[in-house]
């Protein structure tokens, strides 16, 4: 379990703070790190940023539109895909 | 008497931490600094890009020795060793797409999103495409 824990990493890191004025920004990510023995992965995506102004921090969070809307395109295909070839062939079965 | 490696061993040893090291440097594409900016600046404004960051890499190593007929030459104090190789290969791929952009300016800190149209066109065609094509199949299989 702990080999699998070294080999598969999923973990949410916040970065340094930058300060832009008086407005403080620190960055927060997500990483995926697959290793293994002669290669790797990672994916990295930012999930939000901290902000620090005037003593207040407000947690923004960065949408990826895009990634939501592929993964909506594929959903709702393989949807109609089930919908359209297994349920009629499973009705002519019975 | 220190031992000596034959030139390909320590070429494929040096190949092997070269392969290392460029792994840890892949690695560390796992900081949130890689995939925040650094800030621009733009009249009142300041900007920071967000984007996702892929990477992957793969090496591989071998080495080999034919096989000798062992038997030593007691003149020359020399072992009858077969002749070997060697050899090894990698590659590796990175990829990055804007996500947002944080604004700062006068009036606050923002997040403007950024929208990849031709990717979500890409993946519309191609769902289009198998939603036809498994349509097709659907309708040949119903006259059959």
């Amino acid at each position: 379990m702990r080999f699998v824990g070294e080999m598969i990493r999923w973990q949410t890191l916040s970065g340094i703070s930058t300060k832009v004025g008086e407005v403080s920004l620190t960055p927060v990510s997500q990483a995926l790190t697959i290793r293994f023995p002669g290669g790797g992965l990672v994916w990295n995506r930012p999930v939000a940023v901290v902000v620090e102004y005037d003593g207040e921090r407000t947690r923004l969070p960065v949408v990826d539109v895009t990634r939501i809307a592929v993964l909506a395109l594929f959903g709702l295909s393989l949807a109609i895909l089930v919908a359209t070839v297994v349920l009629p062939a499973r009705r002519r079965r019975v | 008497m220190a031992e000596e490696k034959d030139p390909l061993t320590t070429s494929l040893i040096s190949s092997q931490e070269q392969a290392l090291a460029w792994m840890e440097k892949m690695l560390a594409l796992a900081r949130p600094e890689s995939v925040f900016g650094e800030p621009i600046e733009a009249g009142d404004y300041t900007i920071i890009t967000a984007s996702e960051a892929w990477a992957g890499m793969g090496f591989g190593f071998g080495l080999g020795t034919a096989g000798g007929s062992g038997a030593s030459d007691s003149a020359k104090g020399e072992a009858d060793v077969g002749e070997g190789g060697g050899g090894g290969g990698g590659g590796g791929v990175s990829t990055g797409r804007p996500v947002a952009a944080i604004t700062v300016g006068p009036d606050g800190v923002r997040v403007e999103r950024i929208v990849d149209v031709t990717k979500i066109a890409l993946a519309f065609a191609s769902v289009l495409v198998s939603l036809i094509a498994a349509r097709g199949r659907v309708r040949r299989a119903g006259r059959g």
